[in-house]
């Protein structure tokens, strides 16, 4: 009898620690979760930019990213995006779920096969849902409800259009980018010390070695940092005419890798040569971007390699430490022959908006993008109100729908042009009407607050835009004048590349580091290019070339 | 115990072996200087165990929004239930796998370790959780992880150690397994208790993985997830290049870095408030009132 | 006492398996039934086929195993979890040791909170924290350098590196093995030093005579469930921590496989790798519990 007792009253405790949890917790199921939502399909009306009659609702699945700053009580679900896609189409747009590690949640939903009307994904899992028929072919949604603007874009970036394509139908639209202005390089140089040794812009890579090593003698530190995943390497090797990490076209007409080729050999062979003369620190090998950057704030080095986003990070904290005066400029990278220097540019798709071949009204998917591409494009011509688009653009809230947007590659082009025309006028001392710079106007006023007051977080889009010596400055010359080299692999790799991995990086990237060092030879060069082409490569070579010569 | 005389050994010792436990709390200590330094002295370097350029920017992103709080009671509320049922199962399992009488003892202690050496992976346990209906609740935070086999095998060897005798005098009493679990073992547990607790504790507050697969809403997210997100990704933000206003003026002294250590700063605050105060529990109790082996 | 029929030995045995019952099921529901996962490993796995993606049969392993770098992770990975595993059983156990030595209880108990204190701290934190502390004009390098020694490249230099990640983990470490064997040290029965004290033995005879012999049995139980995880030598440290230049010595399996970073072939190769430890660990562990249990008598499971 006693027995009973004690497991009755065992098994009793048990029973109530499991009864309270679940219904005093404080997590609570959103009412989209797992339960599924079941959305009825809905007749649109004609007009694309109409409101249907009844409520549409749709279900996407968000990335959570952590630059969103949400004001008062706005969220992922209610924010000024989702109440615009309420008034003006009455689409109520909910979240299966949010979380910021998207491709793990998003592998695992498929595996569920627990999918929302409409989401982003990258080129691979394209074409994983493609082939597993778990996304809609798009051609007569896309023909029948896309506005204007939104197949401008597909009109003037057909190739990259064509990567959502199978068998010539469209299955994800390209998300794109801010576009390819913003993928040059440039040779950074301290500005105080240039003027103080009374240096010109250099021209050839003699006078930026000079400069460098110069400044190294004078002020103390080395001439040139790098980094163990040599990322300065990588953009001084452009100066030979290099093209690492991408797919190039050859003499023989045939497409092959970049880093493999013998331009990268001579400027492997100059970059060891500098090494030895201890032109590059002698430590880099051990040191990650941070540590670099570290001794650029530190004022250990007045010359670097780098992208435009230099004057983001870490050129605010360097300021702070070493002054305003020490404010970094962008040169272009001198060419060995004098030749126009020729950026590689990868292929950058932001990634690939697809329809669940479930979704009963796929048509309100693409109204809302429509609404998207409006409001980058067309919002002041449309008579938008100026605070309605900065409610939709400060804090950085075009991240909320990162999963529902295109971008019109032009963008930052085109923002480029109108700001540098502000902030000219405004430097001749005319007056500045802000509402016509639409969503640009904090680039704007980031500049004037750099020039009024020194403000540190201002320097990124002057040096970006705003100064007569800029980095889109620059970069708008490459791009008008074509002056670039465009991936040949342009859309998804080859599934020799996807296999092999990072295999392949890393047999170049251990061997061209024990060349820079001295652990071998210059020649070793050509051991290391056997060693990648026997590990995949060559097969790799082949089938790129099969795909996209 | 009567007292012994103070030796140079004893001095030495403790001077010893302070030296090394000093070196044990640098780590921490620099993070705390970090996490109140000014971005721009973090990426110096110039940042040791002082805070140069105070400055509360990281505290105040981080806690800012309330989510923090919210955060912080989901994971008390997981911890909490999480480790209560961690220690039940383990006490249930491991006092009668401590039995060598037990029929079928070895069968059972091999159909628990197996499991450390096995596992089916994300992709299948993630499909089990959904399939019973537990994602979005905190059941997925506490129930996929419920055995915690290696420090239940702790358990099971420290009753073991414990002398027979004590319950043979229960069982002349007629209590039978459970009253003998319940009133004699589990008071002489307290140390093991502790110690496999402090585990599991941690275990539950350190895990940010599970609240990041099985939470669909952020506001459910237990701390360290929620502290995850804020990771900032610096190029992300680059990316999205129309950021302005007050978050810009606190990122701008709040590198990933400074933020980073406020915000593990305060994640292991709250485990480690609790640790001093379960550690009395590792040192007495075990002895008392057994018979002597 | 007469031998009891299987029968009533259940019968009189029915409370402890009432007992395993919540602990069975629990582990039976969440980690047996998902070991039906570990299937991908041979399959060409996609996710939207699941577990039903082609059959590939070994051709993840062989693909594994002919990837011109592959075994030098495995030899890497052994050279530094085997040392990492001796002198995680070692320091720990002198630590506890010479704690337990100490007089004040106070004191103790202050110390024993310090050393925990690295686990609280995440390697992502701690390796920025030692590559600012080992850098070649880090303090450590400081002290070297005024005691009249060269410089050590802790992290650049291959020859170092694999010594600089066991000993920090050590570091890092111990105060976990430490509270363990704590715990079993006070478990000793304090009247077995006093008798020996009485009788006029060291403290050193003390520790070995006494501590020692009766924490053997902590020791081996750690040790054989360490073993468990031989061939995890440490991703997260030896992540946040590596560079190219080292990569002769200190690229383990997991940081490699974490480096393929395949996003389609990435859970096949991974189930591939997983059940290739669990095949290496579960040998080890075996091998260990015998001969615990052969030759030393030492029963631990």
């Amino acid at each position: 009898m006693r027995n009973v007792k004690w497991t009755a009253a065992i098994v009793l405790s048990i029973v109530m620690l499991l009864g309270i949890v679940g219904p005093f917790s404080l997590v609570k199921k959103p009412d989209t979760s797992s339960a599924g939502f079941i959305s009825e399909a809905v007749e649109p009306p004609e007009d694309i930019w109409a409101p249907y009659d009844e409520t549409v609702v749709i279900t996407t699945m968000v990335e959570e990213n952590s630059g969103t700053s949400f004001q008062g009580s706005d969220d992922y679900q209610n924010n000024p995006w989702y109440q615009a896609y309420k008034d003006r189409f009455n689409i109520d747009l909910r979240n299966k779920w949010v979380s910021n590690d998207y491709g793990t949640k998003l592998n695992l939903a498929i595996a569920d096969a627990d999918l929302a009307d409409v989401f982003y994904v990258d080129s691979s899992r394209l074409t994983t849902l493609y082939k597993a028929g778990l996304i809609m072919n798009l051609d007569d949604v896309f023909e029948r409800y896309a506005s204007d603007t939104l197949k401008s874009y597909w009109e003037e970036n057909k190739d990259t259009w064509e990567t959502g394509c199978f068998d010539g139908s469209l299955y994800g639209i390209p998300q794109m980018n801010y576009g390819i202005i913003d993928q040059f390089k440039y040779i950074w140089i301290r500005q105080d010390w240039m003027q103080e040794c009374g240096f010109d812009a250099p021209e050839t890579m003699d006078d930026v070695i000079e400069i460098a090593t110069t400044f190294a003698e004078k002020y103390g530190g080395y001439a040139l940092p790098d980094n163990q995943n040599l990322d300065i390497f990588f953009k001084v090797a452009l100066s030979w005419g290099a093209n690492p990490g991408i797919w190039v076209e050859q003499e023989d007409g045939t497409l092959g890798y970049g880093s493999i080729q013998p331009q990268m050999k001579e400027a492997l062979a100059q970059y060891a040569e500098w090494y030895k003369e201890g032109i590059i620190n002698s430590n880099f090998t051990t040191m990650d971007s941070d540590k670099m950057f570290q001794d650029m704030i530190n004022g250990n080095c007045g010359v670097i390699a780098f992208d435009h986003w230099f004057s983001y990070n870490p050129m605010p904290d360097l300021l702070t430490n070493l002054g305003p005066e020490a404010i970094f400029y962008p040169y272009e990278i001198p060419t060995q022959d004098g030749s126009p220097v020729k950026a590689g540019i990868p292929f950058n798709n932001g990634g690939y908006v697809v329809i669940s071949s479930q979704c009963k009204n796929p048509e309100a998917a693409m109204k809302i993008i429509n609404f998207f591409c409006y409001m980058m494009d067309d919002a002041v011509e449309g008579g938008e109100s100026t605070e309605f688009i900065y409610s939709l653009y400060d804090n950085n809230y075009p991240n909320i729908v990162r999963g529902t947007r295109v971008i019109n590659p032009m963008t930052d082009y085109n923002q480029y042009i109108q700001i540098k025309d502000a902030v000219d006028r405004y430097l001749a001392g005319e007056e500045v009407d802000t509402s016509e710079l639409g969503k640009n106007v904090s680039k704007f006023n980031s500049c004037v607050n750099w020039v009024e007051n020194q403000d540190v977080n201002g320097v990124g889009d002057w040096i970006q835009q705003g100064n007569d010596r800029s980095t889109y400055g620059i970069a708008k010359k490459y791009v008008d004048n074509e002056q670039y080299v465009k991936d040949a692999m342009w859309g998804a790799q080859t599934p020799t590349l996807q296999q092999a991995g990072s295999t392949l990086n890393d047999i170049l990237i251990e061997g061209f580091t024990k060349i820079i060092i001295g652990d071998q030879p210059v020649d070793y060069f050509d051991t290391i290019v056997e060693q990648w082409l026997t590990a995949g490569g060559s097969q790799a070579t082949a089938e790129v070339n099969e795909t996209y010569n | 115990m009567e007292k012994k005389k103070i030796t140079v050994f004893d001095i030495i010792l403790a001077v010893g072996l302070g030296v090394v436990c000093i070196t044990c709390i640098l780590p921490f200590i620099h993070l705390l200087a970090v996490s109140f330094s000014s971005s721009a002295a973090v990426s110096a370097g110039k940042v040791g165990f002082l805070p140069v350029e105070f400055t509360m920017a990281s505290y105040e992103y981080v806690i800012s929004g309330g989510r923090f709080l919210r955060a912080m009671t989901i994971s008390v509320e997981r911890v909490f239930w999480g480790t209560l049922l961690n220690l039940a199962l383990m006490v249930l399992t491991a006092y009668p796998l401590s039995k060598d009488e037990l029929l079928g003892r070895k069968f059972f202690v091999a159909f628990f370790f197996i499991t450390m050496l096995i596992g089916g992976g994300m992709i299948p346990t993630y499909l089990l959780v959904s399939k019973l209906g537990l994602k979005d609740t905190i059941w997925a935070l506490i129930l996929p992880g419920a055995m915690p086999v290696y420090n239940m095998i702790i358990l099971m060897n420290f009753v073991r150690g414990l002398p027979h005798e004590i319950e043979e005098a229960a069982w002349i009493d007629g209590a039978n397994a459970f009253q003998t679990l319940v009133l004699v073992i589990f008071p002489l547990l307290g140390p093991s208790l502790a110690t496999v607790g402090l585990f599991s504790m941690v275990n539950h507050w350190n895990d940010w993985f599970n609240g990041m697969i099985y939470m669909s809403e952020p506001l459910n997210y237990p701390l360290q997830t929620y502290l995850q997100t804020l990771l900032v990704d610096f190029e992300q933000l680059l990316q999205s290049s129309s950021s302005t206003g007050d978050i810009q003026a606190i990122l701008s002294k709040m590198s990933a870095r400074t933020g980073r250590a406020a915000q593990l700063f305060l994640g292991a605050l709250p485990i480690m408030m609790v640790y001093p105060f379960l550690q009395k529990y590792f040192t007495k109790g075990l002895t008392i009132g057994s018979v002597k082996g | 006492m007469k031998k009891k029929s299987f029968a009533e030995t259940i019968k009189s045995q029915w409370q402890y398996y009432a007992m395993l019952l919540p602990g069975v099921v629990i582990t039976f529901i969440f980690c047996y039934i998902p070991l039906y996962g570990v299937i991908i490993a041979f399959e060409d796995y996609n996710v939207s086929a699941g577990f039903s993606s082609p059959w590939v049969g070994l051709k993840n392993f062989t693909y594994l195993f002919s990837q011109p770098t592959f075994v030098r992770t495995i030899w890497n990975t052994l050279f530094i979890s085997v040392w990492k595993l001796a002198l995680g059983v070692v320091v720990p156990v002198t630590f506890a040791i010479l704690l337990n030595e100490m007089r004040s209880n106070k004191l103790k108990r202050f110390y024993q909170t310090l050393i925990y204190i690295p686990n609280f701290l995440s390697w992502i934190i701690m390796a920025g924290v030692l590559m600012d502390i080992l850098a070649s004009d880090g303090a450590i390098n400081m002290i070297l350098h005024s005691l009249g020694f060269e410089s050590v490249n802790f992290l650049g230099s291959a020859s170092v590196f694999p010594w600089t990640m066991i000993i920090s983990d050590i570091w890092k470490g111990f105060g976990y093995g430490t509270v363990v064997y704590l715990a079993a040290l006070t478990g000793i029965d304090p009247g077995l030093y006093e008798s020996a004290y009485m009788d006029g033995a060291t403290r050193w005879q003390q520790i070995v005579k006494i501590t020692i012999p009766l924490l053997m049995p902590t020791i081996i139980l750690m040790t054989i469930l360490s073993l468990g995880n031989v061939l995890n030598a440490g991703f997260d440290q030896i992540y946040n921590m590596y560079s190219p230049a080292v990569w002769e010595t200190g690229d383990i399996i997991d940081t490699y496989v974490y480096r393929l970073g395949i996003v389609q072939a990435q859970y096949a190769v991974g189930a591939a790798v997983g059940l290739f430890k669990s095949l290496i660990s579960a040998v080890l562990v075996i091998v260990s519990y015998v001969l615990a249990d052969k030759l030393a008598g030492y029963r631990i499971l």
